[in-house]
């Protein structure tokens, strides 16, 4: 009996280290499951963050006509980003959960995947009933015909193409070259293949600095004109307008007047059309270094441009303490220490088109939730007004005889039945041996501008016969598509 | 044969019944729930599969109303749930390729291990018997381990790249049979009838080192033995949960017979010393202690499981994804060594403290059969089996949770495998044959 007893003793007790252990391991689960579950849910090494990824249903991107620009598929069961048109890849950006996203993809990711703040509602409700939660589509500004057509004009090389509405601030096609193609970014090899010399994942437009050579006179002839110190009709003669130039003993050659044989008086007009350098290098001087600081600054440089994306600043000067007289004379040109993105030179044409406002640029139009409810639906806003009407016209005149006055650089932008104001640009560079970049920024039409384009082949040659022909190949294709 | 057990006019078995109702509601539940949830999962062979492990369970009920009525009722319904929840994670898994065709096979091995239960119920010797072979058990038990270091396969991932090191399976035209969990029985039996004969003299002999009491001699044999076994299977098997289990059902059985504290902690003493000599000896030991104590340092490589089982824990939280709507996949074995994190992902910690509730309740009620035995050995051998399986079950969930290391041990009637089920459906049958006589 006081075996048994003894024996059923011992048992308790073995129950009791059984409860016990039971009871640490209980413990245990509540610390690793509540007390330490916060740390570890986001570890990245949790391959459910990836499936979270992977359930949601991304947004797509479509055009300004609703032409689907980028949308995900399936194939084998995975989900995979295509773009239809594979120049749009540097706008629209890459989607990857490897090399995570970039342009628009990343700007706008709280869009696309649905998180936005705007629908809270309707996605709790999906993920109680685990459903993939659904992005909101995107609708840009981009016109994809448009878009092509600038793709295919601009051809291979190095170079940028620009296409807005002067009038709205509406971005309306955005070419970068080289370019790649998002769709493939996550095939084996493909992204080791872009990370080369010549930085294809680089969107020119908006992150690209180039000198801008002639084309920066426009800016140098609004300033002009804005001073009260020229008119269009302030003449420049004899050496002042063939040169050589002496400045503080440095010599700007008699050929940088660009002027035919036997001309050797120009007005202030006809200087920017044959893009007399030595005359805009005495307007600048003449007008200084502040004033023409101030009316680059007035057309964005220096300044963040507001836009779904981030751009590069343009500046006319780096360092504004060794500012020389040599420097401002060059810069005003367009040469010297000017650097500008190819958007700031579309912003500076929109001005000039639209009558002295800046609008807003923009690419993003609307977004729609899947429920068909209206996130945003961005409107035409004025982001700096830069000239006074009459200075706007009178820059608009000027530039109308770039391409339709005898002996004008652009004349190979006349387009029949519509009317083309422009400004060439043929910036040469410092590399030895390499070819100067060519510029063309022109609007049309010439008395109701409702497009504008911005054409640049880095180290193309020379502007008139580069850019410009591309430029008219644009205009005279995406004119009748876009009213 | 033997037959045991008054024939006691058809008892019906009432309680087990309305308990097994309740296994019916999990499964049916959880079924739904995976074909809801899981499409991708072929639904009919899901409710068959399902379906079948429910009548299995119906069948053993109905087979105990008929051989053994008076055999403790809460047993097969905690077994049957405990496998319920197991063949429904393991079923849920299918989702993952490499899980994917396990259920089937738990299924049948739950069939058969439900037919080796029949059979202990019907034909395992007598108590009587069981005592006098009780070294031939040891050998068997003993000779399986030799044999399988000689001449067995190592089927985990490392074998197909010539990494075969650690032997632990039998195999046979493909179906492969892990003869440790025989000897875990084996072992039980031959602890029990050894202790039982020795209880006298156990009682009194002793002797003094000072002031430490030390084991009589007689002890010093089985110790021996199980700390060999033990060494064996650490060093040739790179099995330490299996070590661990052994040494686990000796210190609780010596306990039981001996109440001396004093044993258990000196058999503590014994091994532990023979782990740090492990540790010492054997670079494969001071790994896997080195990723128990900071398996982040390791998170991607050699302690990816554990870390990966942590996380699926962390993401299931207090109330879990819910079944079907986790990624228990993600974890390697998961079906295995890793099942408790599975369950703890789509359960929750409520399903988790469920089933670590379920084995208590399993080990309490061994214990309870042992206290109600109609002799010394059988209480000595329902002590020795229920150890077994709570201490199986503490081995590998305590691994889990960063308790102790990881090891390969299976969670019984819970992971996939079928030596496993086999056992612990042997171990099931002793211990109902051991209840009957109360």
């Amino acid at each position: 009996m006081d075996e048994l007893n003894g024996a059923a003793r011992r048992l308790e007790r073995l129950g009791l280290f059984f409860v016990a252990a039971f009871f640490v391991l209980s413990g245990l689960l509540v610390y690793w499951q509540v007390i330490r579950a916060p740390n570890l849910v986001n570890r990245p090494d949790d391959p459910r963050l990836y499936a979270a990824q992977l359930a949601v249903h991304r947004g797509t991107i479509i055009d300004r006509r609703g032409s689907r620009l980028a949308r995900t598929v399936f194939e084998r069961g995975d989900p995979v980003r295509r773009l239809t048109d594979p120049s749009l890849s540097l706008l629209i950006g890459y989607h990857s959960l490897r090399y995570d996203n970039s342009g628009l993809e990343a700007a706008y990711n709280d869009y696309l995947n649905g998180a936005g703040r705007n629908q809270p509602l309707d996605n709790v409700v999906r993920g109680l009933l685990h459903q993939p939660q659904l992005g909101d589509t995107l609708q840009l500004t981009i016109d994809d015909r448009i878009q092509q057509l600038a793709d295919q004009a601009l051809g291979d090389g190095e170079g940028v193409a620009l296409v807005a509405d002067p009038r709205t601030g509406q971005i309306l096609a955005m070419v970068s070259k080289p370019g790649f193609d998002a769709g493939l970014i996550d095939q084996p090899g493909y992204w080791d293949s872009l990370q080369v010399p010549g930085s294809p994942l680089l969107n020119r437009a908006i992150e690209g600095r180039y000198t801008p050579g002639s084309i920066f006179k426009t800016i140098t002839l609004a300033t002009a004109l804005s001073t009260g110190a020229y008119r269009l009709d302030s003449v420049f003669k004899g050496q002042d307008a063939t040169g050589p130039l002496y400045v503080d003993g440095s010599l700007i050659h008699a050929s940088a007047s660009n002027l035919p044989d036997g001309v050797d008086r120009v007005t202030l007009k006809e200087a920017f059309k044959y893009s007399d350098n030595i005359a805009f290098a005495l307007a600048g001087l003449h007008v200084g270094a502040r004033a023409l600081l101030d009316g680059a600054h007035a057309f964005g440089f220096d300044q963040a441009i507001p836009f779904d994306l981030p751009v590069s600043r343009s500046t006319v000067s780096d360092d504004l303490n060794g500012f020389s007289r040599f420097q401002i004379a060059t810069s005003a040109f367009g040469q010297g220490t000017v650097q500008v993105t190819p958007l700031q030179m579309l912003l500076a044409d929109d001005a000039v088109a639209n009558g002295g406002t800046i609008m807003s640029p923009y690419v993003v139009k609307r977004i729609t939730a899947a429920n068909g409810e209206v996130l945003l639906d961005r409107q035409p806003h004025p982001w700096l007004d830069v000239l006074t009407p009459k200075v706007a016209r009178d820059v608009s005149e000027a530039m109308l005889a770039v391409v339709n006055d005898p002996g004008g650089s652009g004349y190979l932008a006349r387009l029949p039945g519509v009317q083309v104001a422009g400004k060439t640009g043929t910036a040469q560079v410092d590399t030895p041996g390499a070819l100067p970049h060519s510029w063309f920024m022109a609007y049309a039409p010439a008395d109701n501008p409702r497009l504008a384009v911005v054409v640049l082949k880095v180290h193309g040659g020379e502007g008139a016969t580069v850019a410009v022909p591309i430029a008219a190949q644009i205009l005279a294709g995406a004119l009748p598509l876009y009213h | 044969m033997a037959v045991v057990g008054t024939a006691a006019p058809s008892r019906l078995r009432g309680r087990e019944y309305g308990l097994l109702l309740a296994v019916a509601a999990v499964l049916g539940a959880g079924g739904w729930l995976l074909v809801v949830n899981l499409p991708a999962l072929p639904a009919t062979e899901t409710v068959r599969e399902l379906a079948s492990v429910f009548a299995l369970f119906v069948v053993a009920s109905l087979f105990l109303s008929w051989r053994l009525p008076g055999a403790d009722q809460l047993l097969l319904p905690v077994v049957a749930l405990l496998g319920a929840i197991g063949l429904l994670s393991i079923r849920r898994l299918g989702t993952t390729p490499q899980f994917a065709g396990y259920a089937g096979q738990q299924v049948k091995w739950m069939a058969i291990g439900m037919l080796v239960l029949f059979a202990t119920v019907l034909f395992a010797p007598r108590s009587e018997t069981l005592k006098r072979y009780k070294y031939t058990a040891a050998l068997v038990g003993f000779g399986l381990i030799v044999g399988t270091i000689l001449f067995g396969v190592d089927i985990t991932a490392g074998a197909a790249t010539g990494g075969g090191r650690y032997k632990r399976w039998f195999g046979f035209h493909g179906i492969y049979f892990q003869p440790v969990e025989i000897l875990k029985v084996m072992i039980a039996i031959f602890y029990a009838a050894y202790l039982d004969e020795k209880r006298e003299l156990l009682a009194r002999a002793e002797w003094r080192l000072g002031h430490l009491r030390l084991p009589p001699f007689q002890y010093l044999g089985p110790l021996f033995l199980t700390w060999l076994l033990s060494l064996l299977l650490l060093t040739f098997q790179n099995d330490l949960g299996s070590a661990l289990l052994f040494f686990g059902i000796f210190l609780t059985m010596l306990y039981v017979a001996s109440e001396r504290s004093s044993y258990v902690i000196i058999g503590l003493g014994v091994f532990v010393t023979g782990v740090i000599l492990a540790y010492r000896v054997f670079p494969h030991v001071r790994q896997r202690a080195e990723i128990w104590l900071d398996p982040w340092r390791y998170a991607h490589d050699q302690a990816y499981q554990v870390v990966q089982g942590l996380i699926a824990l962390a993401n299931g939280g207090v109330l879990g994804s819910g079944l079907g709507q986790g990624h228990p996949g993600y974890v390697p074995v998961a079906n295995t060594d890793f099942i408790f994190t599975s369950i703890g992902e789509e359960w929750g910690l409520a399903g988790g403290l469920g089933v670590l509730a379920l084995f208590l309740l399993l080990a309490f009620r061994g214990l309870r059969i042992a206290a109600r035995a109609r002799d010394p050995f059988e209480a000595l051998l329902a002590t020795g089996l229920t150890s077994t399986v709570a201490l199986q079950a503490l081995v590998i969930i305590g691994g889990n949770l960063r308790l102790m290391p990881l090891t390969g041990v299976t969670l019984p009637f819970m992971s996939y495998g079928g030596s496993s089920l086999l056992a612990n459906f042997v171990i099931i049958g002793l211990l109902l044959r051991i209840s009957a006589h109360g």
